[in-house]
């Protein structure tokens, strides 16, 4: 019943969090002035009086009030408006850009978790041996190292020497990878998710090998060794359990910033993807594409925190209460 | 000895046998040529302060000695049915552990698994063990739960560890240790870390699973009046070696090494009462294991120390026209060695 409630609250303090980023992102953009303003301004030809009925036909001539209310209904029923700049619905936009995107950080996020559970097992099961400090000393590099450095020198060899792997978009243009469109979108992949796995597995292995060497002196890790269970079964199933529980919060803001971070990757491999898109719609002021992806990058963040929230109740009994 | 004759034949009643064990960590001998033995349905007590080598004792016999920081170097360990366990593979003790060795820990706070619920962590450990499904498994963990005077045990089996009062942990502790009815039980001062009262309660239940179950109990505490209440046999351990060894009425009655006589006085009620008296207290500290003083590891801290003292260590024997079925380490009982 306990978690019942605690989900409950936690739904009703994510719904308040997103709506006061509506408001707090409204004020910012009605701050920079009357848009209609700023992109027809100082064009051939645009008078007063052009300036005005536009405003008036985008309805931005009524009260902030009112115009927030509008903004906001509209979004509540996912209409995000047309982007001034394509000349599309934004919320198809986002589908389409936000796949892209998804495409690559699921699996950059996944196969880093499984691959730092392995590393991280391996290290800290062998506390300062030459293999956990070749790890540590990996991972610190790997987590210091500058984002779009890793992804152009993997461009340098994957595409430039050794011309295996394409070194941008997300398809051929023409002639798929062995005729293939599946195969071909899979190898445009390779690149990006390698930089992201690359990424994330660092910073996950420093955060789960240390609670993991913390958690492997816990006397009922030595209970579990005493109570005959398999080495494989204590690690796994009692160590590693426990071990998640401070990385846990850490996957949260990666999967919740999977948006966010996505700019950096995206634009190394000119991905089409939701964070190139965004940067985009910033540098030529769309509006309408920039309240869109702001609000869906809020909902994905605050969901995250959700899901971390639930998922903290389910791995660790010892919140059930609270 | 005759090396023709199986000991498990000498002395068929015990369950374990130790002899001579070593247990290094580094260069520091932690256990240091350590023997004695349990026989069925008998309580061993192992008694010394920290540093005294009890819990790594415990640990040998265990085969959980961490390989990166230590090893058993020397010496046997025989259990019965099972024969020689040093050496054997880490799986071979794993299969061992549990089933043949039930162990209980200090900390009953932090010995449980914090994300299972302590039903399904007795039950691992059956099926583990045992061929038995899993509703068979959690059918004996409440049985056992209610063995060892959890109220109201199907319910309390859906608990996860913090839910539960230190207490009751060290009940769960001990369900778990005698799951797969071992023949030998090793409680490492399962006591300490307890309320008095709830000390008394978890005495008299390792007392009585004693005589239930039939397993030798080695009991490690540095309490010599838990030593009073639950012990047979008693070794008193000193920097890694035993310095004296004796039936429990004769130690207590007419302690013998300096060091136990020490013990003994610094327990309150033990001594005869002279008002608000200060306890006496052995002067120093345990020494150094890594640079053990030359002769008798004691005689820093012994009244009784004289010239002998300083140059040989004192071997553990029957004490000169004393009780038989007694040893100490102590020049003072060597016929024709005290000046």
């Amino acid at each position: 019943m306990g978690t019942a409630r605690y989900i409950t609250r936690r739904l009703i303090f994510a719904v308040c969090l997103i709506w006061g980023v509506s408001v707090i992102l409204f004020a910012m953009i009605n701050a920079i002035g009357n848009p209609i303003e700023i992109l027809l301004a100082e064009r051939p030809g645009i008078t007063d009086e052009i300036i005005e009925s536009v405003t008036k036909y985008y309805g931005l001539d009524g009260s902030v009030t009112d115009r927030y209310f509008t903004w906001l209904w509209a979004i509540v029923r996912l209409d995000f408006g047309t982007s001034i700049i394509y000349n599309l619905p934004v919320s198809e936009m986002l589908v389409i850009y936000g796949m892209e995107t998804l495409k690559i950080q699921i699996p950059g996020i996944v196969i880093a978790l499984f691959v730092s559970v392995m590393i991280s097992v391996l290290a800290a099961t062998r506390q300062y041996s030459k293999v956990d400090f070749g790890v540590i000393a990996g991972a610190m590099v790997g987590h210091s190292l500058p984002g779009f450095l890793l992804g152009i020198i993997l461009i340098l060899i994957f595409s430039y020497w050794l011309g295996i792997l394409p070194s941008y978009g997300a398809y051929s243009t023409r002639n798929p990878v062995m005729g293939s469109e599946v195969i071909d979108g899979l190898w445009h992949m390779v690149l990006p998710v390698s930089m992201l796995v690359f990424f994330n597995t660092a910073t996950l292995t420093l955060l789960l090998r240390s609670s993991l060497v913390d958690v492997l002196r816990q006397d009922f890790i030595t209970a579990a060794r005493a109570s005959g269970l398999p080495e494989r079964r204590v690690v796994f199933g009692h160590a590693l359990r426990n071990a998640f529980i401070p990385v846990l919060t850490y996957l949260g803001i990666l999967f919740g910033l999977m948006l966010g971070t996505a700019p950096v990757t995206e634009t190394v491999f000119t991905w089409p993807g939701l964070g190139a898109l965004y940067i985009m719609a910033i540098q030529q002021l769309d509006y309408p594409l920039i309240m869109g992806a702001t609000m869906i990058i809020t909902v994905m963040l605050v969901t995250a925190t959700l899901l971390t929230d639930i998922a903290y109740v389910v791995i660790d009994p010892r919140i059930r209460l609270g | 000895m005759n090396a023709m004759i199986d000991p498990a034949d000498v002395r068929s009643a015990s369950v374990l046998e130790v002899s001579g064990l070593e247990t290094r960590f580094g260069a520091v001998r932690a256990v240091d040529g350590v023997s004695f033995a349990v026989a069925r349905g008998e309580t061993l007590c192992i008694v010394g302060e920290s540093g005294s080598g009890k819990s790594a004792t415990a640990l040998s016999v265990m085969g959980l000695i961490p390989s990166g920081s230590g090893r058993v170097a020397a010496g046997s360990i025989r259990l019965a049915g099972h024969g020689e366990l040093r050496g054997l593979s880490d799986a071979a003790m794993a299969e061992i552990r549990g089933r043949a060795i039930g162990m209980v820990f200090q900390e009953p706070m932090t010995s449980l698994n914090p994300v299972f619920r302590v039903g399904t962590q007795i039950a691992e450990v059956m099926r583990r063990h045992e061929d038995i499904s899993r509703s068979a498994a959690r059918d004996r963990a409440v049985d056992l739960l209610r063995m060892v005077g959890i109220p109201s045990p199907e319910s309390r089996a859906q608990d996860y560890p913090h839910q539960l009062s230190g207490g009751m942990r060290q009940r769960v502790m001990i369900a778990m240790a005698i799951a797969c009815d071992p023949m030998l039980i090793l409680a490492d001062e399962p006591t300490t870390a307890l309320d008095v009262t709830i000390q008394a309660q978890i005495l008299a239940l390792i007392d009585a699973l004693k005589h239930r179950l039939g397993s030798g109990i080695v009991f490690i505490t540095h309490d010599l009046r838990v030593v009073a209440q639950i012990a047979q046999q008693v070794c008193v351990m000193y920097a890694g070696v035993v310095v004296e060894r004796a039936p429990v009425r004769a130690l207590l009655r007419d302690p013998l090494h300096p060091y136990t006589v020490g013990l003994m006085a610094s327990v309150p009620g033990t001594a005869p009462r002279s008002g608000l008296r200060r306890l006496p207290a052995i002067p120093g500290t345990v020494p150094n294991l890594a640079a053990l003083p030359k002769g008798c590891r004691f005689r820093n801290r012994c009244p009784r120390a004289f010239a002998l003292c300083a140059e040989a260590e004192p071997p553990l024997a029957v004490p000169a026209n004393g009780d038989p079925e007694r040893e100490v380490r102590c020049w003072l009982y060597v016929e024709g060695a005290a000046a």
